[in-house]
């Protein structure tokens, strides 16, 4: 009997921890979806503020200076205003892949804590002092008298206005160092992208030796290899690597048919190529969405 | 025919070893230079840290006279930051990680305890360069946290990658080894809970 409760105890425990294991996921708060630029959970700003401040963001946006977001929820909970913004940020990518120029500002109401994040391409022209100089004179006062839409108002203002009188130095450090790493990692992907295409000619070449004669084939799927080798950008080099490759290939799998050794059936065995090398990049959604810009932590925090 | 037979034997290899190279090699190659990448911005950052600590020190040096025991020891941790050797090699080495760790968190410390005897301080806490340097602080302890953040995630990949099957072979021929991950630098303190004494209280608070 004792046994049978030690068991019904250890069942007891089993489900005590992992209903606590539970709770402590549900700590960390879910994250909104970006449909448009100002999302506010916590109920604060009237529909016209919010419309004004959609204005202002969306044409700071289409002038092609900065992507900016404001999220504005009741409470962070246990997890810092940081952490969640940058959480928020790591999803929602604002700014372009290329310029790296989002912006997030996270209000938590009840915290009384707000968090202005910036993207890699603005941490030149807006670095932390600036922002934080910004929380402390244009958002604390105004969120003091809680007059939260004028505060977010006059610092995004203050911000964009900042962003118009010199984006372009840090603007166009950001694309060449992204750049360079793009290319970086671009080579191996053509590599094994065309040496699919090369396993998938030479399976063609197998068919169409069989329908026009070894020569013919040779040549046809030769020549598309040298193609597919240009169009990869390999150079000469590979061009004629390859379409010497499969010719030869070709010619010599022609010759196992006339000694009827293996009845046409190459030995040859076929990997998964990784042919679908085109991922579909940017995001569906009408409204409103990031484009693919990289946050490294800056900005400053503030309360009031 | 013996020449064709091996052109075609000769093709095959090529084949097999391409494929091999695409699987594995390839992905070791540009994750391991990920994890430099990363290692990069984590040094860059603790860098830019060690950059502000000086006009930090020399800022809160005017308000604070009194307080020499705290500025001591941040300028020593960020001597002792200093003179860590850094080198490409130490990813590999525990324990130049493990020195590097400590030294930083040594310097994480002693800022920590600068700015919590600067609140003592109303007119150092209004001047505006301190303001600005606390900003600019605050932003730069963010950004360790996010580099080291990303860079446990790359070395992360990369031991993945290094131990499963078949790359794990890859990795064994051309000597790649999975790269020890960074700890916290001060486990053992983080472990015990903290002691709250109130009474403890400097007297300028008042």
């Amino acid at each position: 009997m004792p046994l049978l409760v030690l068991n019904k105890l250890i069942l007891l425990g089993f489900i005590a921890l992992c209903g606590w294991s539970q709770a402590a996921l549900a700590q960390t708060l879910a994250l909104p979806t970006l449909n448009t630029p100002v999302i506010d959970q916590s109920n604060t700003l009237s529909p016209s503020a919010i419309q004004q401040l959609d204005t202002q963001i969306r044409a700071i946006d289409a002038a092609g200076r900065a992507q900016m977001g404001v999220v504005l929820v009741p409470s962070t909970g246990n997890e810092s205003v940081f952490g969640y913004a940058m959480r928020v940020a790591e999803q929602w990518q604002l700014g372009d892949a290329d310029k790296d120029n989002g912006l997030l500002i996270v209000v938590a109401v009840q915290d009384r804590r707000l968090q202005i994040l910036t993207g890699y391409g603005l941490e030149g022209v807006l670095p932390d002092a600036v922002v934080s100089r910004i929380i402390r004179e244009d958002i604390r006062p105004a969120f003091r008298t809680g007059d939260y839409a004028g505060g977010l108002q006059a610092s995004i203002k203050r911000m964009d206005s900042i962003l118009q009188l010199d984006p372009e130095i840090a603007r166009q450090q950001a694309a060449e160092e992204q750049e360079q790493a793009y290319r970086d990692g671009a080579r191996g992907d053509a590599f094994d992208n065309s040496m699919g295409f090369f396993m998938l000619l030479l399976i063609i070449g197998q068919f169409l030796r069989r329908m026009l004669g070894r020569l013919i084939a040779a040549v046809l799927v030769g020549g598309s290899g040298a193609l597919v080798a240009w169009l990869a950008g390999f150079g000469l080099m590979g061009m004629g690597l390859a379409a010497s490759l499969l010719f030869i290939l070709i010619m010599a799998m022609g010759s196992n048919k006339s000694r009827g050794k293996r009845k046409g059936r190459s030995g040859v065995y076929v990997g998964g190529g990784s042919l679908g090398g085109l991922s579909s990049g940017g995001f569906s959604s009408g409204g409103f969405s990031g484009g693919g810009g990289g946050f490294g932590g800056g900005g400053a925090s503030g309360s009031w | 025919m013996p020449l064709l037979r091996f052109l075609m034997i000769m093709g095959l290899l090529f084949i097999v070893s391409s494929q091999l190279s695409g699987c594995g090699y390839n992905k070791l190659q540009s994750e391991d230079e990920a994890v430099e990448a990363a290692w990069a911005e984590v040094l860059n950052q603790y860098q830019r840290r060690a950059d502000l600590v000086p006009n930090l020190v020399s800022t809160v040096k005017g308000y604070t006279a009194q307080e020499k025991e705290v500025l001591t020891e941040v300028t020593e941790a960020r001597a002792s930051v200093g003179q860590v050797k850094v080198t490409p090699e130490m990813l590999d080495d525990p324990a130049a990680l493990q020195q590097f760790n400590s030294a930083q968190g040594e310097l994480s410390n002693a800022l920590s305890r600068l700015l919590v005897v600067s609140e003592n301080y109303p007119d150092l806490k209004s001047d505006a360069l301190f303001r600005d340097l606390t900003a600019q602080l605050e932003g730069t302890e963010n950004r360790i946290t996010v580099a080291r953040n990303r860079y446990i995630e790359q070395i992360r990949a990369f031991n993945t990658t290094v131990r499963q099957f078949p790359v794990n072979l890859t990795a064994k021929v051309i000597g790649m080894d999975a790269k020890p991950q960074f700890s916290v630098e001060n486990e053992s303190t983080i472990q015990q809970a903290p002691t709250v004494d109130f009474n403890n209280a400097p007297a300028s608070a008042e």
